[in-house]
């Protein structure tokens, strides 16, 4: 999954370079940290975080009904 | 679409350029040569090649069903059938036997595909492009849905000469209801709430014609 949210982020992104994503557990809950160039944090997140939901509905059709958090961290 | 202009020492080597940059297929672009350029006399007076490329659909369709793809290989039992362009607009259909899975409750899948295909390929592209995602008809099933509905309640409101609100649905399918309710006399059509929760409210309107609103 963490090698699918990189595909999608390199896609959408103007420095696919700097696409970096951590997966973690945090209170045995799945968290993907996204790390992008911080000319692109708005383009990933999107008008109202219309993106960023995309991506999370996407995703979680994918791993059926796993719970997972996802997080745009600043570099 | 995109054009890229750029220059070299000859056309070749500026085209060569462009392609490898964006490794473009042979039949994936246009050469508009704008200086061919010279060597000039003993190295001097040399002038440097410009030339213009532009980039065709076809170049564009290939990119996204290779992004699209990867994607759909992780979805299991989805198919990519047919990627085609009319215009601005590339249309994506989709088959197999998991297309349910991807289209979601309420198609919300299928619109969050649509929404990161979208990005994607304007990501590539120097104007606005518009995707389209079809999965087992399901656009076109719903779309005949909606227009039952839709007459359903304009029967109801033209009955009961009361206002009727519809179930909460997405953008574009307000802009089929309302499409639909405008070719009514007497009704008229507007949306309430928030999105996600916005929804189509039908109004009855005695001295509507169907040119417009008279009161």
């Amino acid at each position: 999954m963490r090698s699918l949210l990189e595909h999608i982020l390199k896609g959408i992104v103007r420095h696919p370079e700097d696409v970096v994503v951590v997966e973690l557990e945090e209170d045995g809950k799945k968290v993907f940290e996204i790390v992008v160039n911080s000319e692109d944090v708005g383009q990933v997140i999107g008008k109202d975080g219309r993106t960023i939901k995309s991506i999370k509905i996407l995703l979680s059709s994918l791993t059926d009904g796993k719970e997972f958090t996802l997080k745009v961290v600043r570099p | 679409m995109k054009t890229v202009i750029t220059s070299g020492k000859t056309v070749e080597e500026a085209v060569q350029k462009v392609v490898n940059e964006y490794s473009l297929l042979d039949d994936e672009y246009e050469i508009d040569v704008v200086e061919k350029g010279s060597k000039g006399f003993l190295g001097m007076f040399s002038k440097m090649a410009e030339v213009k490329v532009i980039f065709k659909k076809k170049y564009f369709e290939r990119k996204l069903s290779k992004f699209l793809e990867v994607i759909l290989e992780k979805t299991g039992g989805v198919d990519l059938i047919s990627i085609d362009s009319d215009g601005k607009t590339y249309f994506v259909t989709l088959g197999g036997t998991g297309v349910g899975k991807l289209i979601g409750k309420h198609g919300k899948t299928l619109g969050a595909l649509q929404h990161i295909s979208s990005i994607f390929l304007n990501r590539l592209s120097d104007v606005k492009l518009n995707v389209v995602i079809d999965a087992g008809n399901y656009r076109e099933r719903r779309k005949k849905q909606l227009e039952i509905i839709a007459k359903d309640a304009i029967r109801q409101v033209l009955r009961s000469k009361r206002k009727v609100t519809l179930d909460p649905m997405f953008p574009f399918e307000r802009r089929i209801v309302h499409e639909i309710v405008k070719k009514y006399k007497r009704v008229a059509s507007y949306s309430v709430g928030v999105e996600p929760y916005r929804r189509v409210v039908i109004e009855y309107v005695p001295g509507k014609t169907r040119k417009g609103v008279k009161r």
